[in-house]
């Protein structure tokens, strides 16, 4: 019975235990979070006692809403203006008439090509003459400029009948009316996803933050626990990183609980091209 | 001119952009962000690997001069054979494992929604945080690696699995490897589902099993997917970081210095910045190098007008 039961189900099994296996940090994190701090005894992930004083203590320790504002702040502001940057020239790439198209969609594309990596020294350098480091324009002002966002946009745009706009422009609409009026509150779709994609982005930002941000009441989140982890000297106190950590994850996961839908549909039509 | 459209109706927007230049309007923005954000660091990136600077101290001209340091030191190649290590790992398995859970996951019949949005968690949670967790997972000290290990008499003494160079690469892989897996996957997923569903009823009715119909029916329509997906991994491995710095340091003897992290350490710690941008270089070459690659492999698929990515 039981073996021909698992014969039968094989599959299931395996991609059940590969979800719990995928799901059992997340657990470490929020049981580790609650367990007190006890160097006598190994944590265990199933606790017996479950305390809240780590979470008190973490906001102790450390200006944890400081660093959750500044990424709020930075994340927020990311993802307007890379919607705006990338919808705006999506759309004129897609519908306005340019001398040597070929040539902007080419300088578009191509960008897809380069590292980011090769960027970085001449970038910090760049911050740096323009007085913005230890600023978070720093890490705003790069993050609106997105590639893949341009050329998402871009293949929508192209992609949606001209009629519309050909009788919003007979009613004498000017082009930026057409665009913010009619074309732009039709992409709504893929404007959320491609919103939740650069806030997640920005929110986890880790290796530009990390350069750009040396003052500690600007940092960001992922920045704060990295500092936190590195204070510890002897006995890292797990129960309290995790409470930062649980912190630092929280507002992702609400998003993606209300928005995972959208992301990975948005993900299997459009990812493949990045 | 170009003519009009039907019934004399105008081309969407020439009207007005004869008198103002609309399409420059909306489209600078980015191109100024291309050009200051991409390509003058590019391009400026490029000069530097020819000049010996130390952020503070004038720029001396040095020629190809890093170049030559960094093909002789034995750091770059100890980074390259490290990135060749982590590369190879992490992309064999993040690609054999989605290739799998895709194709299991498609020919259930339950619980396809659950999976997806499971598998993908990961790849959204913040490096940092995940990688406290991993932290934890593998510490010497009361580490469920450890615990469990010890548990079961596998191991009589607890493994300081980041301070050994091999189980250190392990660690770092297996990291990247759990936190990515989940987007390939969902890219794999999508072209499976994009295939006829007939064909899996089908040859459910005619009793072929899971097996058969993953070798003999979906594993040949995805070929050009996973060409495409493997090369985006290849690409995406090379460029990490975050998980060797949280996790390792690079360490231990350097063993998972991969080369963005020696480029970062070159550049901000040492600041070799000549030399770092030499490092960068080879780097963004080989990536423009699989990049075409990729390009050059979607093109024919592209022109024969089927693509899901449309």
């Amino acid at each position: 019975m039981l073996v021909n039961f698992i014969k039968k189900k094989s599959a299931l099994l395996l991609l059940i235990s590969f979800a719990l296996l995928t799901l059992l940090p997340f657990w470490a994190m929020v049981v580790l979070a609650f367990s007190p701090f006890d160097l006598s005894q190994p944590l265990s992930l199933l606790p017996t006692r479950w305390s809240v004083e780590n979470f008190q203590q973490v906001h102790q320790t450390i200006p944890l809403l400081v660093y959750a504002c500044n990424s709020f702040a930075i994340a927020i502001l990311a993802t307007v203006c890379s919607l705006y940057v990338s919808s705006t020239a999506g759309y004129a790439l897609a519908r306005l008439p340019f001398k040597h198209k070929a040539v902007w969609q080419g300088l578009v594309w191509l960008t897809l090509m380069i590292p980011p990596q090769v960027n970085i020294v001449p970038l910090f350098i760049l911050m740096k003459q323009a007085h913005l480091l230890n600023t978070h324009w720093a890490i705003i002002l790069p993050a609106c400029i997105s590639g893949v966002m341009v050329v998402l946009y871009q293949q929508w745009f192209a992609s949606q009948p001209v009629a519309l706009e050909e009788s919003a422009q007979l009613e004498g609409a000017s082009v930026w009316q057409t665009f913010w009026h009619v074309c732009f509150p039709l992409s709504q779709g893929l404007t959320i996803t491609l919103g939740l994609g650069s806030f997640i982005n920005a929110w986890n930002g880790f290796l530009w933050p990390l350069i750009v941000l040396q003052e500690d009441k600007l940092k960001t989140l992922p920045l704060a626990l990295a500092l936190l982890k590195e204070s510890f000297r002897d006995a890292t106190n797990w129960p309290l990183l995790m409470a930062a950590a649980c912190v630092s994850v929280l507002p992702i996961i609400v998003l993606y609980m209300v928005g995972q839908k959208l992301l990975i549909s948005g993900l299997s039509q459009g990812g493949i091209k990045e | 001119m170009k003519k009009p459209r039907l019934n004399g109706m105008p081309r969407v927007a020439s009207p007005t952009t004869k008198t103002f230049p609309w399409q420059w309007v909306l489209f600078a923005p980015a191109l100024l962000g291309f050009l200051g954000f991409n390509y003058l660091p590019t391009v400026a990136s490029f000069a530097l690997s020819f000049f010996h600077w130390n952020l503070l101290d004038v720029p001396r001209f040095l020629g190809t001069q890093n170049y030559e340091t960094l093909l002789q030191s034995t750091s770059f190649w100890q980074a390259c054979s490290s990135t060749l290590q982590f590369v190879s790992l992490s992309s064999g398995l993040e690609l054999g494992l989605a290739i799998l859970l895709a194709l299991l996951v498609h020919q259930q019949t339950q619980g396809k929604a659950f999976f997806k949005a499971c598998y993908f968690l990961p790849y959204v949670t913040p490096m940092v945080a995940v990688s406290l967790v991993f932290g934890w997972l593998y510490h010497p000290d009361g580490g469920l690696l450890n615990q469990v290990l010890l548990g079961l008499g596998v191991i009589q003494h607890p493994v300081a699995w980041l301070a050994n160079p091999q189980t250190a690469m392990l660690a770092v892989v297996s990291l990247e490897v759990w936190k990515t897996v989940g987007y390939n996957f969902l890219l794999i997923m999508a072209t499976l589902e994009s295939l006829p569903a007939e064909w899996i009823e089908a040859a459910t009715l005619e009793g072929a099993s899971v097996w058969q119909k993953s070798t003999q029916i979906l594993l040949p329509n995805l070929i050009p997917t996973i060409t495409t997906v493997g090369l985006l991994t290849l690409i995406h491995t090379l460029q990490a970081f975050d998980a060797v710095y949280l996790l390792t340091q690079g360490g231990p003897q350097n063993a998972t210095a991969v080369l963005v992290y020696w480029i970062y350490k070159n550049a901000l710690q040492f600041f070799k910045v000549g030399e770092a941008s030499a490092m960068a270089y080879c780097l963004c070459v080989l990536i423009v190098g699989v990049s075409l690659l990729k390009w050059w492999l979607q093109r024919p698929k592209k022109s024969g007008g089927s693509s899901i990515a449309g």
